[in-house]
């Protein structure tokens, strides 16, 4: 539970409230319910009113250092489902041989959480690192999954997906042989939430796998495109 | 139970080109001294992670109502104390009176734990 998060429903309508500190998001599918919130942290509270949402913890940052206008763009689109991008590279790292796992998440067409971080441990095979970035990827869609259905939004079988096709398999089977039989346990937690119905691993080309450049520089033009794919937008194209 | 202490904290506010533009005084509470389990429960801060953030923001934009902002003036200094909280004054305040040395505290920022838990629980 995000003690963050703050929630009213009344009939049909919900209102969301998110607080960071002394600052607070809100927002609701009925605008009454939103004055009245207003009104009544007013009567609490020394409270200024900042009106719609622009600008909040730097998150609507305008230029970048090249003169170009890129950000990050919720573009329109209806569908409200979640969805999960996994990759990593094998033996990224020179000194100590790990892995580097690269995840992505995405609600609709909107980019909402990435990651990429050296992994804990050695693998010794590429789907073994793959398999360690999965678990950390599903690990994420627990808990933005929960928050959706805080928000009031059931989200069932969440695709992940993986361009590898046996730490695929492996996350099916609870098979042992001998290249697995090492990996440890806590990595098996994808398995339970696959099998308890929380994501769906899905196969995926590695030429439409989001996450690829989170591990490892890119070519310029396989770059822009996953840029382009992930709703990192230019500015002044859109306007 | 320990007492907290108090310190005084000046603070000059300066310009572009360095020139003084305001002094700032703040009373502040040396809340170090305070040991969990003994003056103060658990705590913790109302930290969002950005990652909400940014669910929130495209489930609105989704679901298409609008969000609006706002913002708590000075973050600690809302809500009221319930139990009664003395703080030992500065030494550096010249007092007479005995009384004088401590302060009745009820809508200050002292003790940001018990704050915390009674001015920001929904």
């Amino acid at each position: 539970m995000d003690k963050t998060l703050f929630i009213k429903n009344s009939e049909n309508d919900i209102i969301l409230v998110q607080v960071y500190v002394d600052n607070i998001i809100f927002g609701s599918t009925n605008e009454l319910l939103c004055q009245e919130f207003v009104l009544d942290m007013q009567g609490e509270f020394e409270m200024s009113m900042m009106g719609e949402l622009n600008y909040f913890l730097g998150l609507q940052i305008k230029q970048l250092q090249n003169g170009t206008n890129v950000g990050l763009w919720y573009l329109n689109e209806v569908t409200l489902n979640l969805k999960g991008y996994s990759y990593s590279d094998f033996v990224g790292c020179k000194l100590d041989r790990k892995s580097t796992s690269g995840t992505c998440h995405l609600l609709g067409a909107s980019l909402i959480s990435w990651n990429s971080k050296k992994q804990a441990c050695v693998a010794l095979s590429t789907t073994e690192a793959k398999y360690i970035a999965i678990g950390s990827c599903c690990a994420q869609i627990c808990w933005l999954k929960q928050q959706l259905s805080n928000f009031g939004l059931k989200v069932t079988e969440v695709p992940l997906f993986c361009d590898n096709t046996s730490a695929i398999n492996l996350t099916k089977h609870p098979v042992h042989h001998s290249r697995t039989k090492h990996i440890e346990i806590r990595h098996h937690f994808i398995r339970e939430q696959v099998s308890n119905g929380i994501c769906e691993i899905k196969f995926i080309e590695s030429e439409k796998q989001l996450a690829d450049f989170l591990t490892k520089p890119l070519a310029k033009d396989k770059f822009n495109y996953l840029r382009t794919e992930l709703g990192i937008l230019d500015y002044s194209n859109i306007a | 139970m320990n007492m907290i202490g108090t310190k005084w904290v000046f603070r000059n506010k300066m310009d572009e080109q360095g020139i003084i533009v305001r002094n700032k005084a703040r009373l502040v509470a040396k809340g170090y001294n305070q040991e969990e389990g003994i003056d103060c429960d658990e705590t913790y801060a109302p930290v969002a992670r950005i990652e909400a953030v940014r669910l929130l923001l495209a489930y609105a934009y989704l679901s298409g109502f609008k969000l609006f902002q706002m913002d708590v003036k000075s973050a600690f200094l809302n809500g009221f104390i319930n139990a009664k909280y003395m703080s030992l004054n500065n030494p550096d305040l010249k007092t007479t009176n005995c009384l004088d040395m401590f302060t009745n505290l009820r809508r200050l920022s002292m003790d940001l734990n018990k704050l915390l838990g009674n001015g920001m629980k929904d």
